[in-house]
Parts: C-alpha cells; structure tokens; sequence
C-alpha cells in the first residue's frame, strides 16, 4: 500500500474534527473523498499530506511513518494542490509552473535540462503550452485551474491530492479536469485523492469513494457501491434515484424535489442496486 | 528563444541600466554641492598632492558619503523586497515589524534621558529594532506565524512606542535636535568609519539574502503551495523576517530613519523585472542604491545653503507615489 492511514484524529483546538479514520491510498486509481460542507473532507486532505498536524494515529508514506520524512522529500513524491492558491499576476504561465520542480533543486541546483523537460511534459499534457508565455492574470478561470495542475505535475508526483479541483469553474472546465485526471491515472498511474462536492462526477470518474459524515467515515469502497440512495439519505438528508442510462457504464443520480429533505426515517426501502439495467430504469428509489 | 532566456535578459538590461545610472549619480554628487567642481578639477586635485581643500572635500566628504547612501538603499530595498515576500503583500515595509518604532524607542530614550551616552546610540538603536521585533513575532505566534497577525501585533506595538516617544519628546521639547536628526535619517557627516560600520553589517547581510531567494518565491504561492513544495512555512517567515529587521536595523543604527525607500522601491522593480525574486533581489538593491544618492544628492542641491536630510527627501516624494501606488493596486495585481 502506498499510503497507509490508521486511526487518525484531528483536532482544532480543542474541537475534534476527524475521528478515527482509517483508508489506504493506493498509485493508480482515483480515490474521491465526499461528504457534506463542514464534514472534514479538506481537513483529512490536509492532515494526510502533512500540511496540518494530527494528534492521534499514523500516517505511512511508502511504508515509512510520515514524520519521519523530510518535507522536501515528501513533496518529491506526493503534491497537493489546495482549494485555495495564489500568485503574483505578472509570473508566466511557464514560470508559475517551473516553481513545481522547486523540491527537485536546491539553490546551488537551478532549472537543468531535466527540469525544463519536465515543465515542457508537464504544460503538454495539461493542454497550456499554447498559451505558455501569457501571464497569468491575463486567464481565465479554468486556464488558470489547468496551469495549477500543471504546476503540481511538474513536481513528479507518484500521488496527486486535489481539493475541490472543479469548484468556481463552468460545466466543460469542471469536465475538461475530470478528463485530466482521469488520463493523468490511466496512462501516468498517477493515484489520484481528491474532494469533490459533484456525487455524478465522483460516480462516473472514481474507481474508489470515501464517505465523510461529521468526521466519521461513513462508508469505503467501489464508486458504485458507496453512492446509493440510503447513502444520499442518511449523509446528505435529500432522496434521489439512481437511473440507469443505456449507454452510460454507470448510473445517474437523479435528485427528488417533490419529497422535502430530513423525514427519510419513516419510509425505510430496500435497495434494489445493480439488479437490472435497462435504459430509464430507475434502479433505486425511495 | 524561450521566455526565461528572455526576461532574463531583460532583467540583465534592467540590472546593468541601473549600475551606470549608479555611476553616473555617484560622479554628478562628486562634482556638486556647496563647492562645485569640475570632474577635472577633481580628478587634477586628486592627483596633486598639494591641494589638500579639493582632497578634503572629495575623499573626506563626498566619497564616504556616496558609499553610505548607496549601501544603505540597497539594504533598506532589500529588507523591504523581503517583507513583501513574508507578508505576501507589495505594500509591506520595514516599518510594520517595529524596525522604525523600535530604533526611534532606543534612540530618543538614550538622547532625551541620557544625552551623555549619545555615543552608543548607533549599538541601542540596532538592539531596540531587533527586540522590538522579536516581541511582535512573539505576540504575533500561535502554532504559526501568519501575516494579518504580525501586521496587528505590529500597529499594536508601533502605537504603543509611539505614544511612548511623543511623550518623551512632550516633556523634553527643549532638547529635540539631537532627535529631530535621528528621525530624519540623514548622511550628512557620514565619514570612512560609518562606511567600515554599514560595509561590516550590510554587505553580510546583502549576501545572506541571497540565500533566501527560493523562500521568497515559494511563499509567494500562498502557505499551503509552499508548504506542498517542500518548505517549512512559518521557519521560512521566521528566518526572511529576521534577516529584513537586521538588514533595516543596520541601516537605522548608521544613519537614522529613512522611510519610504523599503516600500517603494522592490515596488518598482517588480514593474521592471517581475516578481521572482531571482530577479526582483538583484534589481531592488540596485535601484534602491540608485534612489537613496540620488535622493541625497537632491537634497544637497534643491536649497542653496541648506541640506535636506534623506529621511525627508524620501518621505515627501515617497508619500505621493504611495498613493499612487494604492490608486493602480485597483486595477492591477501585485
């Protein structure tokens, strides 16, 4: 296992926010971490990647214990890109992404050819080389998103952890990084982590699912057996469908309206997940 | 050709524009002041043994003063570049870490209090920014260091010892021109052992920021993409600060406040050569350089039988384009 994490407990203060959480991270396949606002998905994140402390539990990083490796030699290995980033407006977009191979160098180590190749794969493959000596203030959202990634691959990394990569961005940037890294898993074998608040986008993209309730998890395992309707009800307080679409390897989630949020414990139904899949029919419903 | 050979040849433009508009001021304030010479009159009486006045005037006066002016630009600009780093702000300035106040705390307490011991104003000065400080790294710590709380910690401290010097100089209004020429940092009289002084302190200074270059630029990403490039943030702010407060403190120590330049100059060498301090270091020392001499040049000539001191200088011209500045931040970033 490439990562390990076994009963971690993160705190604020005094306020424990994540409570006991085991997963397995693994290169090669797209863990997506979900869960309602506030339920501790970025904090996980953060506290796995070494950006915040935990108080309880062990982190292992290729079979050795996270503390016990040295920053620059965890960010040779695994990269993070944070919800929130920021830059000087007048870095190029090349520029900005050179800075991905700063835990490569040192001061006396600067851009070697090795380096500049790297960043040259790195742009390639996130599609920026076009607009490589713009400056970044001069892009658009989704750009701007994509010369992140960039920035992030040029680290090298064997494991990438995206917080909320698609928020703030329209419907074809938000698919146009799914389709990123979903190439960026298949043909690097990349292992991709990442929060999304899209549960269609998580089903059709992850190969693995993390439920978050509260800082408990709430369940593991194949994306198509974690989104079901129990999941949406108990989690996320709101009813659903799950329909199947022909053509479509995964069903969609079809949300309910004419059914008001919060009184789920009445009616329990069993789900009848993966029984038939025909075109529009509903598999699960309430 | 790529981008990164361009703007580097770009900045390389910039940096050896700025060595001969340095030199050129150098030899311009040789030449003018109370006494005009001619460079030939200069370089004759140099030469001629038996002229002793023109000597005098030019290796005794002139010359130490042109170096002390420019070392100190360049360390106030570079402790100022370095600020804009840790605060991740290009309006940072030596003064919000205490530099100022503590300097001014130090030197008017010893001035006012103890006129006797005016000699060690220069060592207390030094002492009282780099306390100062420590203490508003210290009020402004929890679990990390981060900007907004040393900007509070630091108006807190700075008002604090504000009020602490008005009063000071409330109850001693009698004797406030040894004080009035501290705060109004000045480089006249400076002469070959306030050169040995500020070369000692700044140029160890000068090249130790050097070394902070790969800092500074990945604080620059925010917290948390340095932090995922392998650097340990709050050390990174801890030791940029420190050696800004050094660098501003040496320069206090030597010749008094001067305002202004810490602020605005790494400002105008990121419209020159960008941010990344590869480049921005270099070029803020240069021009910052360029614009204390000839900011004191300025003030040698502006008024006929009087010298304005730098600290004024660069606080009436400085303040404009502060505001300047401020207008633009609206439309443009960083």
């Amino acid at each position: 296992m490439d990562i390990k994490v076994r009963n971690l407990s993160v705190s604020y203060g005094s306020k424990k926010v994540i409570h006991d959480f085991d997963c397995e991270i693994r290169e090669g396949e797209i863990l997506t971490i979900i869960g309602p606002n506030g339920s501790g998905k970025s904090t996980i994140l953060k506290a796995v990647t070494g950006l915040l402390p935990y108080q309880e539990g062990t982190v292992e990083l290729y079979g050795r214990d996270l503390q016990d490796w040295k920053t620059k030699e965890i960010s040779q290995r695994i990269a993070v890109l944070p919800q929130i980033h920021q830059a000087p407006g007048d870095f190029t977009v090349e520029e900005l992404i050179s800075y991905g191979r700063m835990p490569h160098q040192s001061w006396f180590k600067t851009d070697s050819k090795e380096d500049r190749e790297i960043v040259a794969w790195a742009m390639e493959t996130t599609g920026v080389k076009e607009f490589a000596k713009r400056k970044i203030h001069q892009l658009s959202g989704g750009e701007l998103q994509r010369v992140w990634l960039a920035c992030t691959l040029a680290q090298k990394p064997r494991i990438l952890f995206l917080d909320e990569p698609t928020t703030y961005l329209d419907i074809a940037h938000q698919l146009e990084i799914m389709h990123l890294v979903r190439d960026l898993c298949d043909k690097e074998g990349i292992g991709i982590v990442m929060v999304l608040h899209d549960l269609g986008q998580a089903l059709d993209v992850s190969n693995r699912i993390i439920v978050i309730q509260d800082g408990h998890k709430y369940s593991d395992g194949a994306a198509e057996d974690v989104i079901n309707c129990q999941m949406l009800r108990e989690v996320y307080e709101v009813n659903c469908d799950l329909v199947s679409v022909h053509s479509r390897p995964r069903p969609l989630i079809s949300y309910r309206f004419d059914q008001r949020p919060g009184h789920y414990h009445h009616h329990h139904h069993h789900c009848h997940c993966g029984e038939s899949r025909q075109q529009g029919v509903v598999l699960e419903n309430n | 050709m790529n981008k990164s050979r361009v703007s580097l040849i770009r900045s390389l433009g910039v940096q050896v524009s700025l060595i001969l508009i340095l030199c050129l001021i150098a030899l311009l304030s040789l030449t003018v002041g109370s006494a005009g010479y001619s460079l030939r009159e200069i370089f004759n009486g140099l030469m001629d043994e038996s002229s002793t006045t023109v000597r005098d005037i030019i290796f005794h006066l002139r010359l130490p003063r042109i170096i002390v002016a420019v070392v100190v630009g360049a360390c106030l600009a570079t402790a100022g570049a370095l600020l804009q780093a840790v605060m991740r702000n290009p309006l940072a300035d030596p003064g919000i870490i205490g530099v100022s106040a503590g300097a001014g705390t130090a030197a008017t307490t010893i001035l006012l209090l103890f006129p006797n011991a005016a000699k060690v104003v220069p060592l207390a000065a030094f002492v009282g920014a780099m306390l100062t400080c420590i203490l508003i790294y210290i009020l402004a710590y929890d679990g990390g260091i981060s900007p907004l709380r040393i900007v509070l910690a630091g108006v807190a401290i700075n008002t604090v010892l504000g009020g602490y010097n008005s009063m000071l100089r409330l109850l001693y209004s009698d004797s406030l021109s040894s004080v009035m020429a501290f705060m109004n940092g000045s480089l006249a009289a400076k002469s070959w052992s306030h050169v040995r002084l500020i070369l000692a302190y700044g140029i160890v200074g000068l090249i130790l920021s050097f070394l902070c270059v790969r800092g500074a630029n990945a604080l620059q990403l925010g917290d948390e993409m340095a932090s995922n490039l392998g650097f340990r943030v709050s050390l990174t702010r801890i030791l940029l600060s420190a050696l800004a407060a050094y660098l501003a403190a040496a320069t206090v120590s030597v010749v008094g406040m001067i305002g202004f330049i810490g602020l605005v100059v790494p400002h105008i060498s990121r419209m020159l050569v960008g941010s990344d301090y590869r480049r921005l270091l270099p070029t803020s020392m240069l021009l910052g350089g360029v614009v204390a001499l000839g900011g004191d040049t300025l003030g040698r000539v502006m008024i006929p039988g009087l010298e304005l001191p730098l600290g004024i200088i660069m606080a009436v011209l400085g303040g404009p384009f502060f505001l300047y500045m401020l207008r633009r931040r609206g439309s443009v970033r960083g």
